[in-house]
């Protein structure tokens, strides 16, 4: 048997005195594409960011790759979150720098700072060659030396897509990555993620909104609800019944919305 | 009352207080008899600044009026570049150690120098209150006090609280930018000096820019106000205009600066556009 990418068993998150994961178990294999679904204030976006080694849970075990969280030091977990490519909800790119400069910061976790420095600063004929065949991969090739704000918004979802691939990552982690596009170009940029991380072999978990689009795009669904795991499983186990089930706000605790 | 209401009605009463214990009645505000022939004189001037030398140099050979004046505002400008170059440098080292911004988890969480991080920002925040804390006038009379008339005390003099002011308002903006490519970047492994330089300052520089700039325009009018203290710049020619009545030097001086701090305002909203936009 392969060694999961990601292995989370029991793992307890509390951020202040609220209790945002409550004993979650996951295990997410090689190359598999994974949907997290649930109500807001779920923990879907701690989930993920557990997943990213940037948030050690107090309780529990977080393995990503084999290496357990707790141990490992701060310069190790900088190279483990290198690996890993990070889709935001807001694409966080600095709108003031061209589209080239973006992308080439993916690559910072590689460098210490005056290498990271020249890498994007003075990126040589092989970089920009990697950032422009990458840019053209999720269509926005012609906006390589474009100054990043003049983008639209699902463009520079996009551009967030291309800085989080040229970390030549093994995995790609997504926070409700078309919340802020509309419907249309939500599915498009679904349907790009997807086929992105199928063609490259890519393990993908990304949280949505939308549970039409999870159950279009993922062969996988994880259901969070009030910080536990309450279904996991193909797309089919959460049938209308379970998902009505899911999201209904009875029982919610009101804290717990839009964290 | 509304607890607004109350604070102003005091405000008002504290002015009114103050100003009866000053003794500030209108009629203080009325010139002498004499004094109205001289603002008479004074902003008649106004329309007719000297261009050349308004009492004829007694000795041949003197210095064209015009090149007095050229020479007096670029002087204010060397003061004012050179004071900035050192309160730039300064105040952002400054400001970055005085910020939150700096000390946070995708800056330096865990990192070694966690332990000595808040002594630090608590001591840097002690200097830079400080040195802005003292005006720039008084640092001058310090320093000449000191180190007598030289350039490099008047510099210095600017430098010091200019520093001062850029590190407080750096600190304030690097705190207030968005943070989300910066927690994008370290969710990328990126290092802390990489954080803040690809992901926390690029939010921020339009500001900083633009406020530096302002401070630029600052120092140029502080350095101009330095010749009262006797340094070469327009301060010292404008002094000396208004004490032998030359109202209409006083009145090119005066242009000079008002001049010289619109050509820094019409640059300064240019880059803010083109850093904005």
């Amino acid at each position: 048997m392969t060694e999961p990418v990601f292995e989370l068993q029991g793992v307890c998150v509390e951020l202040g005195a609220r209790e945002v994961l409550r004993g979650v178990d996951l295990r997410v294999e090689p190359g598999e594409a994974v949907a997290l679904v649930g109500p807001s204030g779920a923990g879907k976006t701690t989930l993920l960011r557990v997943l990213g080694g940037s948030l050690v849970p107090a309780r529990g075990q977080a393995r990503i790759h084999g290496a357990d969280l707790a141990q490992l030091r701060a310069p190790a977990l900088r190279a483990l979150r290198s690996r890993l490519g990070f889709v935001h909800q807001d694409h966080s790119l600095v709108p003031v720098l061209r589209v080239a400069h973006n992308v080439l910061s993916g690559r910072l976790g590689r460098f210490g700072f005056l290498a990271g420095l020249r890498s994007v600063l003075f990126a040589n004929r092989a970089e920009l060659a990697a950032v422009h065949a990458i840019l053209e991969r999720v269509g926005v090739g012609e906006k390589l030396f474009q100054r990043t704000d003049t983008l639209s918004g699902g463009q520079q979802q996009r551009v967030a897509i291309a800085r989080a691939l040229y970390q030549d990552p093994a995995a790609l982690l997504a926070d409700e990555p078309v919340a802020a596009v509309d419907p249309a170009r939500a599915r498009d940029l679904v349907a790009l993620l997807t086929a992105l991380a199928r063609e490259q072999g890519l393990t993908l978990v990304a949280s949505l909104h939308d549970l039409d689009l999870a159950r279009e795009f993922f062969p996988r669904l994880v259901a969070l609800r009030a910080g536990e795991v309450v279904c996991d499983g193909p797309a089919a186990t959460l049938d209308a019944a379970r998902a009505a089930q899911l999201y209904r706000l009875d029982g919610l605790r009101l804290e717990d919305v839009d964290a | 009352m509304s607890a607004r209401g109350k604070v102003l009605l005091a405000l008002l009463g504290a002015g009114a207080l103050a100003a009866l214990w000053l003794g500030l009645t209108p009629a203080g505000l009325i010139p002498r008899a004499e004094g109205w022939t001289l603002l008479r004189e004074f902003a008649a001037s106004a329309l007719r600044p000297a261009l050349t030398h308004e009492v004829p140099p007694s000795f041949t050979g003197a210095t064209p009026f015009l090149a007095k004046l050229g020479l007096a505002v670029l002087r204010t400008l060397a003061f004012a570049l050179a004071a900035m170059s050192l309160a730039l440098p300064l105040g952002a080292v400054l400001g970055l150690v005085a910020s939150d911004a700096w000390w946070r988890p995708e800056a330096f969480g865990g990192g070694r120098l966690r332990r000595v991080a808040r002594p630090l920002q608590v001591a840097t925040r002690v200097v830079i209150a400080l040195m802005r804390s003292v005006h720039e006038l008084l640092w001058a009379i310090l320093f000449l006090a000191a180190f007598g008339l030289n350039t490099a005390s008047a510099v210095i003099a600017l430098a010091i609280p200019f520093a001062g002011t850029l590190a407080k308002v750096f600190s304030e903006m690097l705190d207030e930018a968005p943070d989300n490519a910066a927690r994008a970047l370290h969710a990328a492994g990126a290092g802390p000096l990489s954080v803040l330089v690809f992901g926390r300052v690029p939010r921020a520089l339009a500001d900083m820019a633009a406020y530096t700039f302002y401070r630029f325009e600052c120092a140029v009018r502080s350095s101009a106000v330095l010749g009262f203290f006797g340094y070469p710049t327009l301060g010292f020619h404008l002094s000396l205009a208004f004490e032998d009545l030359r109202f209409r030097e006083v009145w090119s001086y005066i242009y000079a600066i008002v001049a010289l701090v619109a050509v820094f305002e019409v640059w300064s909203s240019a880059l803010r556009r083109r850093l904005v936009a």
